[in-house]
């Protein structure tokens, strides 16, 4: 039988309410309070074996000492399933629920569940670590909420795959995934644009997150012929051997080479890894990709100051967009603790 | 609309085997694979060719898929099937056609030359048993693979055509055997008669041509500088497009998808019930330019507003870059009045958590999501493996255990929604 630890604070264990909001950190065997109806929703499948009980303010004045001290709990009684709350609408009951949650999966990779009204200043914070079960905002429907807990997190516990958050029950964790759905696609998009061209109602399936900050220009060069400007391009452009195993797809990696290196002569030869356009023409010449030529001809004429003396590389194509702004920001931070003023982007 | 009438006869078929004739019988389809792999060596361009069978439940994987082609021939009617491939580009979708259900000819080789950059053939897996089985719906088929080898000193190009000319010519050949038996059913296809009050929907169809590994052929052509035009239904269906997409397995729509076309399927069934198939509009995606795009897309909806439509549904194939072309012609449809719903698959990053398109447009407010091919996936060790013992990388051992891109599963976010994939909030 599987073994669950619960967590609950001074008022659903009895001891009292806010007045009683600083009483210490203990653990008690079996099951206490809401706990009860938690063991008989559960329903033969696991045993409610300790009960960690805890004040609200004493969990959050001493956080660093009761957090530690419940995890050495629930990893010595070998739990297989952590419930916190539910909470409702508590305030710092919540965030103590979700906290520990975070912490018991995180720290013990035991699976964790709690129950939190979903204005709950705590379902912002944790949602995206912590599995949460919606309640309504008070104890009137525990019995409910202690259903819907012990029905999520025994699938939880139980090793198998959780549905979409919609058909599971839970507030969404903030991830999509793949999901195995019999109603072909065409058919969905038949009823779908039938819908729209009624004026009927209808449900996207891509809810649309808000879209990505735009990013505002930097200043002008106030002078480029005093300014250093380096070469950066997502043309996948990499010594033959790709030294920096920069992926051909959804990169997750830049790098930089030498730009002398680039010059006829310089014994090194280079190729694009690039999976997104025909590389012909660049492998004949990488100047194609990264100008090195024409540069030099701007420093030549005194256009440009002079030339970073790295040229900068990653892969575009098929890029999700963390990765493309983790591989952005990495390389504009190399740049400005180079002290370059300017760079030229080439794009395939 | 032109009055086209086809008749499809579906013959089922449950188990192929190989044996000394060449027949169907009943369901069973028998196969003598020293006779098959002949029509395939008259083309002297191919050195070798072996035949091989995988049934959906074996512990079986093939490796470097190509083209997966439906057998099916024409028994009355102008043209040939595959036209300009086995026949001349003489107009297709009249008549009575016959099919085998149930089973592809799918192609598996390696090319002469070495390729750089997008234009190469990349790994392409179909798993047939296991979870990894979930990603390709020709895992639920049975294939008969085609094994085959280039003849020395021949170049990619021409390689090319030699490997998709055999499946086509196979799928023709088998399909062949079905005639004058009793088929499982006859659908008619017949959409010129509109029905009063019902909408008009037409189907917004955006074909990859890139080049060379990376082409749709049109009646035996490739689609470079298409402008936007129409084709019926039935020509889809007697295989007036064929692919040659090899680039990125799990974002192609292979020639079995073009046939099978599962929105043309559904458009199909429906016409005349709830909505009138106002027609079809191929496109081609990878536009160069953003001029081009733009040039291209302001066309297709143009040809929307031709055929009267009143909503449209929209699919691509390849990456971000096809994304553009189809979403602006979401715009400039809706912009005329004509409602949209667009067919996509997702990009959220490996972790599910980032923006989950390419690209879009305000107007593309009814998406149907088709999954996703994010990150990797662990290949479980297998039995048998069709193809090769390497994988393209000339290292790993096909026969698995090993770690590779989701993007080389084959068809696994299905463009035209030959897939059970779809994106879901957790």
């Amino acid at each position: 039988m599987l073994k669950v630890i619960h967590y609950i604070n001074q008022f659903f264990a009895g001891i009292g309410g806010e007045d009683k909001a600083d009483a210490g950190f203990e653990v008690r065997p079996g099951a206490v309070g809401p706990g009860r109806a938690l063991q008989a929703a559960l329903d033969g499948q696991a045993r409610v074996v300790l009960t960690l009980v805890c004040g609200d303010n004493t969990f959050h004045d001493q956080r660093t000492d009761v957090i530690p001290a419940a995890l050495s709990a629930i990893q010595e009684a070998g739990a297989d399933l952590f419930v916190a709350g539910p909470a409702f609408n508590a305030g710092r009951y919540g965030l103590a629920c979700a906290s520990l949650c975070a912490a018991v999966e995180e720290s013990l990779g035991v699976p964790a569940i709690t129950g939190l009204f979903p204005e709950n200043p705590a379902v912002e914070m944790y949602r995206d670590r912590v599995l949460i079960v919606p309640t309504s905002h008070s104890a009137a429907s525990m019995k409910e909420a202690v259903a819907a807990i012990a029905r999520v997190g025994l699938r939880r516990a139980s090793g198998v795959r959780l549905r979409p958050a919609a058909e599971e029950g839970t507030i969404p964790m903030g991830y999509r995934a793949n999901w195995v759905e019999q109603t072909p696609a065409a058919v969905r998009a038949v009823n779908m644009l039938l819908a729209k061209v009624a004026g009927r109602p209808y449900q996207s399936e891509v809810d649309l997150p808000p879209k990505p900050e735009p990013v505002p220009p930097a200043s002008p060069v106030a002078d480029l012929s005093k300014a250093t400007v380096a070469l950066v391009t997502e043309g996948g452009l990499v010594p033959v051997d790709n030294p920096d195993h920069i992926e051909s797809s959804d990169a997750t990696k830049w790098a930089r080479y030498p730009l002398a290196q680039l010059a006829a002569g310089a014994g090194v030869s280079f190729q694009s890894i690039h999976g997104g356009y025909d590389a012909r023409w660049v492998n004949a010449d990488p100047n194609r990709m990264v100008p090195r030529d024409a540069a030099q001809a701007l420093v030549s004429a005194g256009v440009v100051g002079r030339l970073h003396e790295y040229f900068y590389v990653t892969v575009g194509t098929g890029t999700s967009v963390a990765h493309a702004a983790e591989i952005g920001g990495g390389i504009a931070r190399q740049l400005l603790a180079d002290g370059v003023h300017a760079a030229i982007v080439t794009s395939t | 609309m032109l009055p086209f009438r086809l008749e499809v006869e579906t013959h089922r078929v449950r188990q192929v085997q190989l044996g000394e004739v060449t027949q169907l019988a009943g369901d069973v389809l028998q196969i003598n694979a020293a006779e098959v792999a002949g029509w395939v060596l008259q083309d002297s361009r191919i050195a070798t060719a072996r035949l091989e069978l995988a049934h959906p439940g074996e512990a079986t994987r093939i490796v470097h898929c190509l083209d997966a082609v439906e057998p099916r021939a024409k028994l009355a009617g102008p043209g040939s099937i595959f036209p300009g491939f086995l026949g001349g580009p003489e107009t297709v979708g009249r008549g009575r056609t016959v099919r085998l259900a149930g089973v592809s000819v799918l192609t598996s080789s390696r090319y002469p030359q070495p390729f750089s950059g997008l234009l190469a053939a990349r790994e392409a897996l179909v798993d047939m048993s296991g979870t990894t089985a979930t990603y390709s719906p020709f895992s639920q088929v049975i294939n008969i693979v085609l094994v085959l080898t280039p003849q020395a000193g021949l170049d990619n190009a021409d390689y090319d055509d030699a490997v998709r000319r055999a499946s086509l010519k196979v799928a023709q050949g088998l399909a062949r055997l079905a005639i004058d038996q009793a088929p499982d059913d006859v659908a008619v296809f017949d959409s010129s008669e509109a029905t009063a009050d019902l909408p008009r929907v037409a189907y917004f169809y955006q074909l990859q041509g890139q080049g060379p590994m990376a082409d749709t052929f049109l009646y035996g052509r490739t689609i470079d500088n298409l402008v936007p035009s129409l084709i019926h239904p039935n020509e889809v269906i007697d295989g007036a497009i064929v692919s040659g997409v090899y680039v990125y397995a799990a974002f192609k729509n292979p020639t079995y998808l073009h046939q099978n076309n599962p929105v043309i399927w559904e458009l199909q069934a429906r016409h005349g019930k709830d909505l009138n198939f106002a027609g079809v509009i191929i496109n081609r995606g990878h536009n160069y330019t953003q001029f081009d795009k733009e040039r291209s897309s302001h066309w297709a909806a143009k040809l929307a507003g031709f055929l009267q439509a009143d909503g449209a549904i929209l699919t691509a194939e390849g990456g971000g870059n096809s994304a553009i072309d189809m979403m602006l012609a979401c715009q400039y449809m809706e912009q005329m009045g004509i409602r949209t719903t667009v067919m996509t698959y997702e990009n959220p990053g490996p972790d599910g958590r980032g923006w989950p398109l390419f690209y879009t447009v305000p107007e593309a407010d009814a998406i149907v999501s088709l999954g996703m091919a994010e990150g990797s996936t662990r290949m479980p060790p297998v039995a048998r493996v069709i193809g090769d013992d390497l994988l393209l990388d000339d290292q790993t051992p096909a026969i698995g255990p090993f770690e590779t891109a989701m993007y080389s599963q084959y068809c696994a976010p299905s463009q035209v929604g030959g897939n059970v994939l779809v994106g879901r909030q957790f």
